[in-house]
C-alpha cells in the first residue's frame, strides 16, 4: 500500500529524516517509536506533505502512485489520513461545514456527486457515535475550545467520516487521560479493517496495549534503525532508548 | 502591514471626475421599498453645523431638487423593511447616478429592520440620513450585489435620547467602492454600533472612512470593520472617534482586521481617536494579518483543496461582523455569498 524507500527530508536546511525505508501492506499495523527529534513527526508531516518541509531525495509510492509529487488534499482523496498531534483551531469555521468541504472534495476527486444535506447529517449522527463525540462539539467551530481529549476524539471523528486506506496517528495518545485514551484507541480499533493500514507513531508502550501492531520500528537520528513486533515496546518501556542511542550513535 | 494613510479622500473622486460623464438628465436611480416605489422626497436634513447646535434638537432643511438626483423618504415600518435601488442605463453605462435617502422609523414603529440592497450596473452615489429617532431601535444593513461597478455611500446617523442603531455594510463584489459614514450621538443614552465586512480583488479598492461623533454624555459606540485583499485588491480604513468635552461617560471601541492574501494585494489602516472629555473608556485596535499556513495545510490534510480552504478561512475571518448582524437570515445569506456554501445544514446535528 505505502513503499517508502530511502526517503530523506530536511526543514530550515537541517536534515531530519536520513533515509527512511519502510513497507506497509494493508491490514497492517505499525508503530514507529524513538526519542524525542528523532523525526517521527517529520515523516507524518512529510507524508501528509506539509509545506514547511523539503523532501531531497528518495521516494514514497502509495497504491502505485508517487506520493510525494501530489499535493496534501491529492493525498487526502486518495486515502491518506494523518491525526495531527496538535489539531489546529479553526474559529469561525464550523465543524459542520468543515466536514462536508472535507467529505465532498474527497467525493468530487472521484468523481462523485457531492453528498446531499440529509445523507450527509445522517453520515455525521453515524460517525460520531464511533467515537463517542458530543453532539454540541460538532455544532461548534474545528476544534475552537476544545480540551485536548475533544481535539483528539475529533480527529478520530473525522477519520471516520473520511474512511481513509492508510491512517497515520501523530502522538495521539499525547495529553490524553485514561478514558479519553480508551475511547480514541477503540475507535482506531473499529475503524480497522483489512483493507486499511495503521501507522501509530507514539512514545509510550501504553496506547500499543489497545492498538496491538504487528511491527514496531524504532526510528533513531532519521532512520530506522530497529524494527521488531510488539515485544519490542515492552522491552522499551523497561530499558528507555539509552542502549539504542549507544548502540547507533553517530 | 500597515503603511503610511489610506489613499486619501480625494484619490477616488478624482478617478471619478476623470472616468465619467456626469449626466444632466433627472436620476433614473430606482429606489424601491417593500414592493412599491418610494414617495420623491424634496426634503433632505442638513447637519453640517451640528456641533454648535442644541444637542438632541434636529434641523431639517428644504433642499432644492438637484437635476441629477432621485431623492427618497424611506420611512420605515414596524419590522422587517426592505429597500432596493437600481441604476441601470444600458444606453450610458458610465453615466453616474445619484440617489439621497432619508431613513427613519415610521411614527408607529419602535423597531424596525431595513435590508438595503444596491444594485446599481451604472456608477451609483448613495447619500443617506439616517434618523435614529427617540426611544427607537433601527437596524439597517446595506448590501451591494455583484452587479455594481462603482458605489460612493455617504451615511450620516443622528442618534437621538434612548436611540438604538445597528449600521451594517457589504461590499463583496468586484468593483470600487469608498464607503464614508459619520453618526452624531446628539441624545443622551443612545447606542450605535458600525460594522463593515468587504473584499477587493483583481485591481478593486474598497475604502472606508468613519467619523462618530460623541457630542453629549452616556453614549456608546462600537465599530468593526473587516476586510480582505488578494489580487491587486486595496482595502483601507480610517476611523476617526472624537468625544467632545462635555460628552463624559463615553463608552467607544473601534476594531479594524485586515488580512491580505498575496503580495500584490494591499492594505491601510489609520485608527484616531481625539478626546476632550475626562471620564470615558475608549479603545481602538487595527491589524493586517495572513491567512493562517497551519489551518490551510489542516484543511487539505482532509481532503478539501486549497483554493477552497482558503475561502472557507476567508469566510471564518469575515463572519465575525455578519455574526453580529441583528438579522440571522440576512447573515446566512452574506455568509453563504462569501463561501458560496448554504449554511443550511449547520441544525443540531
Amino acid at each position: 500500500m505505502l513503499h517508502i524507500e530511502n526517503l530523506h527530508a530536511s526543514v530550515d536546511g537541517k536534515e531530519i529524516l536520513r533515509g527512511i525505508n519502510l513497507d506497509i501492506k494493508a491490514g497492517e499495523t505499525h508503530a514507529i517509536m524513538g526519542p524525542n527529534g528523532s523525526g517521527k513527526s517529520t515523516l507524518s508531516a512529510v507524508l501528509a506533505g506539509n509545506p514547511a518541509y523539503t523532501v531531497t531525495s528518495g521516494t514514497a509510492v502509495f497504491n502505485g502512485k508517487d506520493l510525494l509529487s501530489m499535493k496534501p488534499e491529492d493525498r487526502a482523496n486518495e486515502g491518506l489520513f494523518l491525526s495531527f498531534q496538535y489539531p489546529v483551531e479553526i474559529p469561525g469555521v464550523s465543524m459542520t461545514n468543515f466536514l462536508k468541504a472535507a467529505v465532498n472534495g474527497k467525493r468530487k476527486y472521484r468523481g462523485e456527486e457531492p453528498l446531499s444535506a440529509s445523507d450527509f447529517l445522517k453520515l455525521m449522527r453515524e460517525k460520531k457515535k464511533i467515537v463517542e463525540i458530543d453532539s454540541n462539539l460538532t455544532n461548534r467551530a474545528v476544534n475552537e475550545g476544545f480540551s485536548g481529549g475533544e481535539k483528539k476524539k475529533n480527529e478520530i471523528f473525522q477519520m471516520a467520516m473520511l474512511e481513509p486506506c492508510i491512517r497515520i496517528l501523530d502522538e495521539t495518545d499525547s495529553g490524553l487521560d485514561i478514558d479519553a485514551l480508551r475511547i480514541v484507541a477503540n475507535g482506531v480499533t473499529k475503524l480497522k479493517s483489512k483493507d486499511n493500514a495503521t501507522v501509530v507513531i507514539t512514545h509510550y508502550q501504553r496506547l500499543l496495549d489497545y492498538i496491538v501492531p504487528d511491527y514496531i520500528h524504532i526510528l533513531y537520528h532519521g532512520r530506522i534503525v530497529m524494527t521488531g513486533d510488539k515485544k519490542l515496546a515492552l522491552e522499551l518501556e523497561e530499558r528507555g532508548y539509552d542502549w539504542i542511542k549507544e548502540q547507533f550513535k553517530d | 502591514m500597515t503603511e503610511g494613510a489610506p489613499r486619501g479622500e480625494y484619490y477616488l473622486y478624482f478617478d471619478l471626475a476623470k472616468a465619467l460623464s456626469v449626466t444632466t438628465e433627472a436620476s433614473t436611480a430606482k429606489v424601491v421599498l417593500n414592493g412599491s416605489a418610494c414617495e420623491q422626497s424634496a426634503v433632505s436634513p442638513d447637519f453640517t453645523d451640528i456641533d454648535n447646535r442644541p444637542a438632541d434638537t434636529l434641523f431639517l432643511q428644504k433642499l432644492a431638487a438637484s437635476a441629477v438626483a432621485t431623492y427618497a423618504d424611506v420611512e420605515l415600518r414596524e419590522g422587517r423593511n426592505e429597500l432596493s435601488i437600481s441604476a441601470d442605463e444600458a444606453d450610458s453605462p458610465s453615466s453616474l447616478h445619484v440617489a439621497r435617502l432619508f431613513i427613519h422609523n415610521s411614527a408607529t414603529a419602535s423597531h424596525s429592520e431595513l435590508v438595503v440592497r444596491i444594485n446599481a450596473r451604472n456608477p451609483l452615489l448613495l447619500e443617506t440620513v439616517i434618523l435614529a429617532d427617540i426611544d427607537k431601535k433601527t437596524d439597517v444593513i446595506m448590501i451591494q450585489a455583484d452587479k455594481s461597478s462603482l458605489l460612493l455611500t455617504t451615511t450620516n446617523v443622528v442618534s437621538r435620547r434612548n436611540s438604538r442603531l445597528t449600521f451594517n455594510l457589504v461590499n463583496l463584489s468586484p468593483s470600487c467602492n469608498r464607503n464614508e459614514v459619520t453618526a452624531s450621538l446628539v441624545g443622551e443614552n443612545a447606542s450605535v454600533s458600525l460594522g463593515g465586512l468587504y473584499s477587493a480583488v483583481k485591481d478593486c479598492k474598497v475604502d472606508n472612512v468613519t467619523t462618530v461623533r460623541h457630542l453629549v454624555p452616556n453614549c456608546e459606540s462600537q465599530q468593526l470593520f473587516k476586510g480582505i485583499a488578494d489580487d491587486n485588491g486595496n482595502i483601507s480604513f480610517s476611523g476617526l472617534i472624537v468625544v467632545k468635552p462635555n460628552a463624559q461617560k463615553t463608552t467607544a471601541s473601534q476594531t479594524n482586521r485586515h488580512c491580505i492574501s498575496d503580495k500584490s494585494a494591499k492594505a491601510y489602516s489609520k485608527p484616531q481617536l481625539e478626546i476632550y472629555a475626562d471620564d470615558v473608556k475608549c479603545s481602538h485596535g487595527a491589524t493586517t494579518g495572513q491567512i493562517d499556513e497551519s489551518q490551510l495545510f489542516y484543511m487539505q490534510q482532509r481532503g478539501i483543496d486549497e483554493s477552497e480552504a482558503r475561502k472557507l478561512l476567508t469566510a471564518a475571518f469575515l463572519s465575525e461582523v455578519a455574526d453580529k448582524f441583528p438579522m440571522r437570515d440576512v447573515r446566512d445569506e452574506v455568509l453563504s455569498l462569501i463561501t458560496g456554501m448554504d449554511n443550511d445544514i449547520n441544525e443540531e446535528v
